[in-house]
Parts: C-alpha cells; structure tokens; sequence
C-alpha cells in the first residue's frame, strides 16, 4: 500500500519535473500581458491576442515584436522544406551505410565506423568558419541548400549508427531466403530489408527532421533573409529586442515547438523503440 | 551481443559493394566535416582578420600562443569544463531515477511516457527563451528561488541576497538546469531500453536469496547499464562542449562573462571580432579536447568488448 502511493508520489514528480516548464509557457502564451506581472499561473481572461500578431500576415499592427512575428509563417515553410530534405538525405545515404556496416563484411568497416563516430564528436563551432567560407564561395549564402547540406553532416553520423544497431536485431534468415531465392544484396535490402525495417527508418527520419527543425548556429550564419531563414534563427531574434512583452515570445515559442512536439507524441512508441535499439541491439 | 558474420555474401563483390554502399555518405562527411576541419587547421596557422584583408600571412603557432596566455580562453574552458561535467552528472542520474519509475508498472505510465519527449522536442533557442520568462523578473522559477532564498535566510537568520539572473553563480547553474532539462529525455530512453534487456529471472533468484532492492540495484542494474551509461555520457560530454543555442538565448554570455562556455568564445571570436586565424585556433582546441575525450570513452567501451566492428 505504501509501495504504491510513493510510486504514485514519484511518477507525479517526474511529470511536474516533465511538464511544468512548458505547461507555465504555454499558459502564459495565453494571458494578456498585465496578467505576467502578477506571476500567474493560470490566465485569468484568456485571449489569443499573443498569437493573432503572428498570422497578421498584412503587417498593420505596430505592436513591439510585431515586425518579428510577422515572418513567422514565412520561416515555418522554410524550415519545413529544410527539415523535409535533411530528413530523405539521412534516409537513402544513411539506410546504404548502415546496411553495409551491419550486414557485409568488408575490410575497413572498423575504419569506416570509426570514421563515423569521428565526424559525430567534430562540435559545429569547430568548423563553422570553414562552412561559412565554404558556402560562401559556392554562392549557397542565405539558401536552403547551405542548410541542408550542413543539418545532414551532422545528423548522418548518427542515423548510421542508430541504424546498424538497428538493422542488426533483424534475422539473418529473412534475407538467406530471398538469396536462396536468386536476390542480388541491394535486392535483398530493397525488397526484404527496408520493409521489415520500416518503423527504424521512420524513427530515425523523424529524428532527423526534429534535430534539424532546432539547429541553430549553423541557420544563423548561413541565412540573412526570409528568403531562407528557418524559424529557430527568426525566434532569436526575440532575444535581441529588450522590449517584446514575453506574453507575445511565449506563443511564439508555442507555434515554434508545435510541430516537433506532435510529431513526437504520433511517433512516441517508434522513436522511443529507435533510439533504445541504438543501444542494446 | 554477437557479431553477424554471413557467409552467404562473401563473392568477388566483397569489398567493393560496402564501399560502394557507403560512399555517399563518406562524401558528404569528407566535404563538409573532414575538409573544413582541414582548413580550419590550415587558417589558425595565419592572421587572418577579416578587417584587415589584406593582411593575411602564415605565422605559424602564434594564434594558438596568444590564446594559450589569454585569460578568456582558460575562463572559457573552466566554464565548460564546469557546465559539462555537471550536466553529464545531472542528466544521469535524473534519467535513471525517471527510467526507473517508467520500468515499474503503474497506472498512467503511458502518460508519463509520452510526456517525456517534451523536452527533447523543444528547439535548444526556444529552450533558453522559455527559460528567460522563467527565471526573468516576472517568472514562475524566480518566484520560487526567491521564496526559497527567503525561507532559508528565515530559518538560519542569514542575509543572502537574491538578485536572479543578474548573479553569475545563479546565471551559469541555471542554464546548466535548462541545459539538462533538456537533455534528460533522451538519456531516459536509451536507460530505459538497457533495463528493460535486463533478463528478469535474475532478480527472481536474487530476491529468492534475500536481497534488498538497493542491492538489486546496485548488484544486477547498474553492471547491465555500464555500457549506456557510457553511451549518454559520450553524447552528453559532446552536447555540454557545444552548448551554444541555449546560452546566445538565455544569457548572451553574461552577466559578464559568467556564461562564456567555450562554444560562445570561438562565436564571438570569429563573428564579433571577425579574428578569422584567431577563432580556428580556438575551434582547434575544442575539437582536440572533445575528440580526446571521445577517444577515452570509445576505449572504454572497447575493453569492454561491448562495441564490435
């Protein structure tokens, strides 16, 4: 009896622990801006005024943050299409790698691994004036593509090793059939494997698009325009201005973690399931 | 864990198809990790400030002796020495007590797992802008800190004065707290995973010996998580070195320079100073001190023999 209740006790904790953070924020997104300096919890008049500034596409109001907020829907789309693109590079290059590594024996797979792991613990402010010097010279300043290539450098390494260890837990026996049955290898890993391996993959793409959807250095120093600037780089911007009312950041920082967070919750049981098998496959 | 070794596709493709196989990827990493860090190398042996272009020549190890006596940098690297390793400690031993909780078998257990991945799906700058509103003026932490403060110079009849973010002390722990805050989910889950592979019949015959649950833990648990431990402090030394989009959120590096982590100096370095030679000498030093580190944690996970080629 006792068991239980502190059981009960602890489970509450780790949801305050949880929760209690984002739930004030989300909460606070809601309230009007007099309400926060009463230290609220709960908004007493509810208004969605905070966020009307962010779809006020028109750009009428003169409100502090206004000239901010506006962009908002502009840099979604950008992050959507960088976020989208980072996600099927990881799949087709990482899927490839990581079949070899965990399937083929070859000599230098250690090597390669090695090489992998490497490039993983290489920190972003390491090369990020290489990159910069990099892209400027192709003249891949302020576009997509700069970002692109830089959010999948440095989520590649990681789907491939979530991949191998994922892959690894498949039995040998499926793809032994349908070489028996005259499979050349990439045949076998088309038509066997990647079906069998679907909710890895799924994982790991998400994965991907959630870690490129908050990169931040890399977007800051690439993009300057709206023209490619994803919405991570925007909201940063609130951190430059002293005198955005933070009611008006809170459903800023709403509509910004809106879409990882319900990606999170659809594909709670797969991405859990990927990263465990990272680990103990 | 055993080694796949298949026979099966052993054939005059044996090398070459692998290879193949992982060329993209090994292209991609060449390019854009291998190649920058390269010239990175190549450019912090020259002067090189972008405000005087035409002064760019090789001068050999100066930029690395003159960061080498400078007062910012050993600021710097203490400061993330600091964050890291108090983060590491804090992730682990927060996402074991929820990995835990999340093995026993309660009502509502789902609910807590789906509400874990909030945290780690929140962006590192909507992090650290939550975390301003939190602990700024009006913020429910700070309220909380400063009712805190309150009681303890209440109850010992001291005089600690409480100025919030303005305290160095108070600005650099709390984003050490934002920083683990949310890194927890994802050590939880790799935890998790590594209990849940735990054969059970071994606590069967441990409880039928007698043994208490702290043994338990300490007996079957923690000798089967060593190699996630392992893994979440590799990645959580990683992420504490490279601490970057929290601290240009939430602090700005300040008050002074109390939240200068090395990650902000090279920043700062390079695109405030635009000291190009300077600032590579700096992400030099990083990458050599967090490769080294990774090089000792891949070590150990080998002599364990629990990562296999």
């Amino acid at each position: 009896m006792w068991r239980r209740a502190s059981l009960y006790i602890y489970a509450l904790a780790a949801v305050i622990y949880l929760t209690l953070p984002f739930a004030w924020v989300a909460a606070v997104s809601f309230m009007p801006e007099r309400e926060v300096t009463q230290q609220r919890w709960w908004p007493e008049e509810p208004t969605i005024g905070n966020y009307s500034l962010y779809f006020d596409v028109e750009g009428q109001s003169a409100d502090v943050g206004a000239a901010i907020a506006r962009q908002f829907p502009r840099a979604i789309v950008n992050s959507l299409i960088i976020g989208t693109a980072v996600m099927l590079l990881n799949l087709t290059c990482g899927s490839l790698a990581a079949y070899a590594l965990a399937r083929l024996p070859f000599r230098g797979n250690l090597l390669l691994l090695l090489f992998y792991l490497g490039s993983r613990s290489v920190p972003g402010v390491a090369i990020m004036i290489p990159m910069y010097l990099l892209m400027r010279s192709y003249g891949l300043l302020d576009t997509h593509l700069s970002v692109i290539l830089s959010h999948t450098t440095f989520t590649l390494p990681f789907t491939i090793w979530i991949l191998k260890g994922y892959f690894q837990t498949v039995p040998l026996d499926l793809e032994r059939a349908a070489r028996v049955d005259g499979c050349t290898p990439l045949g076998a890993l088309v038509r066997v494997f990647l079906p069998v391996t679907t909710p890895g993959l799924v994982a790991v793409g998400i994965f991907a698009f959630i870690a490129s959807w908050g990169e931040f250095l890399f977007a800051l120093l690439f993009t300057t325009t709206i023209a490619s600037r994803p919405v991570t780089v925007l909201a940063s911007d609130f951190a430059q201005e002293l005198q955005v009312p933070f009611t008006v950041i809170a459903a800023g920082g709403v509509l910004v973690i809106l879409l990882p967070l319900v990606l999170s919750f659809l594909f709670q049981r797969l991405i859990i399931q990927g990263i465990g098998g990272s680990v103990t496959g | 864990m055993t080694v796949l070794r298949p026979s099966l596709f052993m054939s005059r493709t044996r090398d070459l198809l692998p290879l193949l196989l992982n060329l993209p990827a090994v292209i991609l990493l060449l390019a854009f990790i291998a190649y920058p860090i390269g010239i990175s190398f190549w450019m912090s042996l020259h002067r090189y400030n972008l405000r005087r272009p035409d002064q760019v020549y090789f001068h050999g190890l100066e930029n690395y002796a003159t960061i080498l006596a400078s007062s910012e940098f050993w600021n710097a690297l203490w400061i993330s020495l600091y964050f890291t390793f108090m983060a590491v400690l804090l992730v682990i031993v927060i996402a074991m007590a929820i990995a835990l909780l999340l093995h026993e078998s309660f009502r509502g257990r789902g609910v807590v797992r789906a509400l874990l991945l909030i945290p780690w799906a929140i962006p590192g700058v909507v992090n650290g802008l939550m975390w301003v509103g939190l602990l700024g003026d009006y913020g429910a932490f700070n309220a909380m800190l400063e009712d805190t403060v309150a009681a303890v110079n209440y109850l010992f009849g001291i005089n600690i004065v409480y100025t919030g973010m303005a305290s160095p002390f108070v600005a650099l722990n709390a984003a050490i707290g934002a920083h683990v805050w949310r890194s927890v989910p994802f050590a939880c889950i790799i935890f998790l995973a590594a209990i849940q592979a735990i054969p059970t019949e071994q606590y069967r015959a441990a409880r039928v010996d007698g043994a208490t649950s702290w043994n338990r833990f300490r007996f079957i648990t923690l000798p089967w998580l060593y190699h996630a431990v392992l893994v979440v402090a590799i990645f959580e030394t990683m992420n504490g070195f490279r601490a970057f989009d929290l601290i240009y959120a939430l602090t700005g590096g300040g008050p002074g320079d109390a939240t200068h982590v090395i990650a902000w100096q090279t920043y700062k370095e390079a695109f405030a100073r635009l000291d190009f030679g300077g600032a590579n000498a700096y992400s030099y030093l990083i990458t050599l001190i967090t490769m080294t580190l990774a090089i000792i944690y891949i070590r150990l996970l080998y002599r364990r023999g629990l990562v296999q080629g």
